[in-house]
């Protein structure tokens, strides 16, 4: 019986460790990479572009400047947004964001209030990595 | 004890990693591909190649990303009133063709195809129909569908292989044809059928026999079904080879035709040709047409288990018609016999029989209950000769042309 119950703690253990391919990374041919939450996401094609839908964020590229897209299990891709507003201007009031250090190691979440413009304070000078709804950001703190 | 907890290792490992499905959809079919990291790969701004299948982007509606998972070597079959959708999973997309038409579904697998692929049907429509092709042998699931179909065969497997039909638990399924319809059957299968599962299945034959197939027909033990047909304009039943029921409850009217026929094929090598097996099962067939039989078979019937009741009622009727011989060991036959001659003092005059053997009947055991009202009407009519051992109860006498023997 020890025996199982070990076994069945080391299991659990394995599973919350065994990483599913929750994002969906578009590359294209300049080498950026652009990543969305893979379940929900919608692709459709016309008049020489791709649309890619994920919750409320709509990209489209141009389908010659396209690469390759493919399942990832963190988004290694960012959105080119940074502004002086540290980023969030494209993040709705009330969503959850997660901030990232460059390296991708967690730093802390917060969720965002009506017109915030800045990260919270503590961080230090850096540019940042902002994921919030399904979509990820680089932000900068100056 | 290792073993097991590899099991549980794997098992728990998949069921704690969320999945994700990549589907590409091309009008009424989708492919989908269980997401990998592999890089799928856009080329010359008119194309994509997702693992290895490359896809002209203007042949493509969508591209969906679900929470699904999918399942190796499936095609999935959902009917829609005048539609069909078709999805088959990425492993198999090299080796299917999914041509649909309305709610006409054309599936067409591969030659090179090694690997059992499980079908599985769903949904209604009132014209549509699903034909199977390939040369391997396959798995069809009738999971809740029904398909009326004005122009073929609803159900047309033209597999020559085993296909192993599964009855879903729980569900219904009907099946019925025009009268217009060229096809051999409303249920078709060109090969050798073996069904199993709990659920219900309903075919009527609007042009020609209700179910048939060209191969043998074994309804297995683990079928715990129901199979009714309540009206085909020839047989109920028509299969060639042989017929053998382990499992299941039949009802089996309206025909115009024999109930269970069970016909030679033209193969010489081919085994049991033309013999019946009832082994299982409870059986009801109502014979009303004049000149048919509830079971009709070219060679031997063999009763060793399971339920017949048949009532006899059309003039000329038989119960059971064996070309050869009959040996029952086992089961219950109950007949009612009220028809009487048909066509009499013609060239076709056609007496009515419980049982008619045209070989030797051997009795070993089992019940046999006659009720014979029928003017000019026989219980059991033997061309060949009697045999018994005393076991088993019969509440009726055998008229054998040749001699009634007591053996071991």
């Amino acid at each position: 019986m020890r025996k199982i119950t070990l076994f069945f703690v080391l299991l659990i253990g394995f599973g919350a460790h065994a990483q599913s391919l929750d994002y969906l990374t578009i590359r294209t041919t300049d080498g950026v990479e652009k990543s969305v939450t893979a379940v929900g996401t919608e692709i459709t094609f016309g008049d020489g572009n791709m649309y890619v839908k994920s919750g409320t964020d709509e990209i489209t590229f141009n389908f010659n400047d396209l690469s390759a897209m493919f399942f990832a299990a963190e988004p290694t891709g960012l959105r080119n947004v940074i502004s002086d507003q540290g980023g969030l201007a494209d993040i709705p009031a009330g969503s959850m964001v997660q901030v990232f250090n460059m390296a991708g190691k967690p730093v802390g979440t917060f969720r965002k209030q009506a017109g915030q413009q800045s990260l919270p304070a503590g961080l230090q000078k850096g540019v940042y990595i902002l994921k919030a709804n399904g979509v990820t950001f680089k932000s900068l703190v100056r | 004890m290792k073993k097991l907890y590899t099991l549980l290792f794997f098992s728990f490992s998949c069921l704690l990693a969320s999945a994700q499905t990549l589907n590409v959809v091309q009008g009424n079919v989708t492919h989908a591909y269980s997401a990998t990291g592999s890089d799928m790969t856009f080329c010359c701004g008119t194309r994509v190649q997702i693992e290895g299948n490359d896809y002209p982007i203007s042949e493509i509606t969508k591209i969906v990303i679900d929470d699904s998972t999918v399942t190796p070597a499936t095609v999935n079959v959902v009917y829609n009133g005048n539609f069909a959708h078709v999805t088959v999973s990425g492993d198999m997309v090299p080796y299917i063709q999914a041509s649909v038409n309305g709610a006409d579904v054309v599936i067409t697998p591969s030659d090179e195809i090694c690997t059992e692929i499980t079908y599985t049907l769903s949904g209604t429509s009132s014209d549509g129909s699903f034909q199977l092709g390939g040369k391997y042998k396959s798995v069809v699931v009738l999971n809740g569908v029904s398909l009326t179909s004005s122009t073929v065969s609803p159900i047309d497997i033209e597999n020559g292989k085993r296909i192993s039909i599964v009855v879903a638990d729980g569900t219904e399924n009907t099946f019925e044809d025009n009268a217009n319809n060229t096809g051999k059957a409303a249920f078709f299968v060109n090969g050798h059928a073996e069904f199993s599962g709990n659920g219900k299945i309903t075919v009527r034959g609007n042009a020609k026999h209700a179910y048939r197939s060209d191969e043998y027909t074994w309804f297995t033990p683990e079928f715990g079904g129901n199979f009714v047909v309540d009206k085909a304009t020839s047989d109920a039943m028509h299969v060639e080879q042989y017929l053998q029921v382990s499992g299941g409850t039949f009802s089996l009217s309206g025909m115009s035709g024999d109930g269970m026929d069970v016909a030679c094929t033209n193969e010489e090598t081919d085994t049991l040709n033309g013999h019946v097996f009832l082994d299982g099962g409870t059986i009801n067939i109502q014979c009303a047409t004049d000149d048919t039989k509830g079971i009709k078979a070219d060679s031997i019937v063999n009763i060793t288990g399971g339920s017949l009741t048949v009532n006899v009622a059309g003039d000329g009727c038989k119960g059971i018609s064996s070309n050869s011989d009959l040996n029952m060991s086992g089961g219950s036959v109950t007949m009612t016999v009220s028809g009487t001659t048909y066509h009499k003092d013609q060239e076709d005059e056609s007496k009515c029989r419980g049982m008619k053997v045209g070989g030797n009947f051997t009795f070993r055991g089992g019940n046999i209950s006659m009720s014979v009202t029928g003017k000019k009407a026989k219980a059991i009519k033997v061309d060949g000769n009697y045999y018994y051992t005393g076991q088993g109860t019969m509440n009726c006498s055998v008229d054998c042309d040749g001699t009634a023997k007591k053996i071991d």
